[in-house]
């Protein structure tokens, strides 16, 4: 395999190789046939190598099949952070880098000029002294060096924020341990315990997503547009990942579902005037645009509509009525039902409404929205009402179905 | 700004390690390269670090008379903080969960370093959907005293005394010695896992506590491993139909579980083998039960029996049978 690296310049096509291991797990070599049968040797093989430990293989009828199988509760660290430690680089990029640091870390500010002779006096690096210039200006950005004008010079120097002066206390090194598993680009964190060479052993996640660390680096760019009020351009994708064009978006607000790992980014658009959630976990590095004028106002409708949203539908469903759910609870014996329905209900409201009855009504702009969870109330609801015609054909459809299923009132079946 | 840069990489952070020695043989560059590198690291890394006669290396160790490496840098290399990062401990600042971690006195502390530095994002840039309303209270003062000593005790492996009431309203004192700490995003509480002098396993939820003690070491000194105790006896097997594409949302919901997943050719149905904990397994069955008639419970049948249980009851209830 000539010419093979384990590490690679572009994260976008390894992130979906690394989601569909992870996610689908049942894909063999033919599903992945947008791209060559190369490329996916080569991904797998790449895959094996950061996180060989997590990988199954699995013999079925259609072929081998490869998953990355991960228990998140069992695991103190997200084993996917791996694949972001690989971005390859020239033999001139690490060896300057080590050297700068090194003729550097005295404190003191160099021109360029003087770290290119530096280079070549101390170490027989030959450098023009462009490629020192950029290198600095480049490590200006990533805050790593600074700059000071005097005269007609620029004077660089290491920016004196180190790791070990930062994290001076055994509490914030706990909280970075901690922060390194959560959400919000834990993954910095994560590079931090890295730098200093530790590791989080002490906290463990429930309930843990560990595949959302493949969009931090789109979450980042989207963030930053959304602080900056600015528009971005994102190829559209369908479910099927089917690439169907452009769109300009005005990112607004992260929608993250904590109980179905889905994440959403929920923008305006201005071209049709109106709002939209994007799939995170599908959406390719958007483009940043300039800086959208009505942000302010588009922001404040946002708000209004988001409060009467049960998760990321942001589509007020045309005649739909606020949806009442009607549920069965023993007052006595069952206040953990009552509980459940207090802290799950979101913008509901909650009322007893007759003797070992409770009802949570959701005046929401899609209630279909709400029916999954409506469903995980199976055995107790004693009626729906309200949402729309729809939802209610569909409810009582479901739930005639799922007796078929389960074999209706046959015991054997159930056995 | 990028978070996907060689500098977080790992041959950076290897080669750093490596240039921190003064003196070191070819196997103990080889030893670096195997422990903090990937598995096939070894075949692309350790020939450019270690010197070659035609200069293939990258020039950053040197080799004496004696045979031993030394690096061609002076100092250590310093490890130097990236916006990125500093800006990602600023957003911390803004989380109330700090506050579990750090003394007022080091989060002003903190706060005064940071004062320059802008959050790598906002508090409310992102949505937490279907979060539970009924989260910890981690800036409450007593909260925050319970965490700590709990923590405390978890470093150091030492028994404590806790006060708890459980959730049935009972007052509880054990002593126990913490094993682990879990913080559950969907609950947004955390939960501790303790050893009781009996060998017993106790998980408290830490909103519960009421007081913690210290126990020094002694008493209860077998920490337990983190097995699988808990562990199903058989997995669930499930199939979801590609109907509603349920496939798709069902292996997202439950990318957290260990699991196994086959579709059959021509198939629009995969079949999902599921392993979990038995003390979750009635909130999985109800989180199954949501998907509807697109998800069958086909195994083990006993879970199967207290899906079609729920259906039947619900069934009845819709239509008034007795």
């Amino acid at each position: 395999m000539a010419g093979f690296s384990e590490l690679i310049k572009n994260f976008e096509k390894t992130r979906d190789y690394v989601r569909d291991f992870f996610i689908y797990g049942y894909k063999v070599r033919n599903d992945f046939d947008k791209k060559s049968a190369r490329t996916y040797d080569d991904e797998k093989r790449r895959v094996e190598s950061w996180l060989g430990d997590y990988l199954v293989y699995d013999d079925s009828v259609r072929g081998k099949q490869v998953a990355i199988s991960v228990d998140s509760d069992k695991i103190a660290e997200n084993p996917l952070y791996q694949a972001f430690y690989t971005r390859s680089f020239t033999d001139n990029d690490i060896r300057l880098h080590f050297l700068l640091l090194d003729i550097m870390c005295d404190g003191e500010q160099y021109t360029a000029r003087q770290l290119t002779d530096m280079l070549y006096d101390g170490f027989q690096f030959s450098l023009d002294e462009q490629t020192v210039r950029n290198k600095l200006k480049e490590y200006e950005e990533e805050g790593i060096m600074l700059s000071e004008k005097r005269g007609r010079s620029v004077f660089f120097r290491l920016s004196g924020d180190f790791a070990e002066d930062w994290l001076d206390s055994k509490g914030l090194i706990d909280a970075v341990s901690f922060f390194s598993e959560t959400q919000e680009f834990g993954l910095v964190g994560n590079s931090i315990l890295k730098m200093l060479g530790l590791k989080n052993q002490l906290f463990f996640m429930k309930h843990y997503y560990i595949v959302h660390a493949l969009e931090d680096e789109v979450m980042l760019t989207v963030l930053d547009a959304m602080e900056k009020h600015r528009t971005i351009t994102v190829k559209s994708f369908s479910r099927i990942r089917e690439e169907k064009g452009e769109i300009a978006a005005v990112p607004l607000q992260v929608l993250s579902s904590v109980q179905t790992g889905r994440r959403f980014l929920a923008a305006w658009l201005p071209e049709s005037g109106r709002f939209f959630s994007f799939r995170l976990d599908y959406m390719p590095m958007p483009k940043v645009g300039g800086v959208f004028e009505e942000f302010d106002d588009v922001m404040a409708r946002y708000r209004e509509i988001i409060k009467r949203s049960f998760g990321v539908s942001l589509y007020e469903v045309e005649g739909a009525e606020p949806l009442r759910l009607v549920i069965s609870a023993d007052e006595e014996k069952e206040q953990f039902i009552v509980e459940r329905l207090r802290r799950e209900k979101r913008c509901g409201t909650l009322e007893k409404t007759g003797e070992n009855e409770f009802t949570v009504t959701l005046d929401v702009c899609d209630p279909n929205e709400a029916m999954k969870w409506v469903k995980t109330f199976i055995g107790r609801i004693k009626r729906i009402e309200g949402g729309t015609e729809g939802i209610r054909r569909r409810f009582y459809s479901d739930i005639e179905r799922m007796y078929q299923l389960y074999g209706g009132d046959s015991v054997e079946d159930i056995q | 700004m990028r978070i996907f840069s060689e500098l977080y990489g790992a041959y950076f952070r290897i080669v750093s390690q490596v240039l921190t020695a003064h003196a070191l043989t070819d196997k103990e560059v080889r030893d670096i390269v195997a422990k903090e590198g990937f598995r096939d690291s070894g075949l692309f890394l350790t020939g450019r670090l270690l010197p070659q006669n035609d200069r293939s290396d990258w020039g950053l160790l040197s080799r004496d008379k004696a045979g031993v490496l030394h690096p061609v840098t002076v100092s250590e290399p310093p490890h130097v903080l990236t916006a990125l990062q500093k800006r990602w401990l600023r957003s911390k600042l803004d989380d109330p969960r700090i506050c579990l971690f750090l003394d007022d006195r080091e989060l002003a502390a903190l706060c005064e370093r940071t004062a320059d530095v802008e959050p790598l994002y906002q508090p409310d840039a992102v949505r937490y959907v279907d979060r539970y309303s009924d989260g910890d209270p981690f800036t409450d003062p007593e909260y925050r005293k319970n965490f700590r000593a709990i923590l405390a005790a978890l470093k150091a492996k030492r028994a404590v005394e806790v006060e708890f009431v459980s959730r049935q309203g009972r007052r509880i004192i054990t002593k126990c010695l913490p094993y682990k700490l879990e913080y559950s995003q969907r609950d947004d509480k955390f939960r501790v896992f303790c050893q009781s002098s009996g060998g017993m396993t106790a998980v408290i939820n830490l909103a519960r506590v009421e007081r913690v003690r210290e126990q020094g070491i002694g008493g209860i000194d077998t920490l337990p491993r983190d097995t699988d105790a808990g562990r199903c006896d058989e997995p669930l097997v499930i199939k979801v139909s590609t109907e509603r594409r349920a496939d798709e949302r069902f292996l997202m919901e439950f990318a957290a579980y260990e699991k196994r997943t086959e579709r059959e050719e021509g198939s629009d149905t995969v079949t999902v083998r599921l392993w979990y904990d038995k003390k979750d397994e009635t909130d999985l069955l109800i989180r199954l039960l949501s998907y509807g008639p697109v998800l069958e419970i086909a195994a083990p049948p006993d879970i199967r029996a207290k899906a079609a249980d729920r259906v039947r009851r619900q069934y009845r209830m819709l239509h008034q049978k007795q």
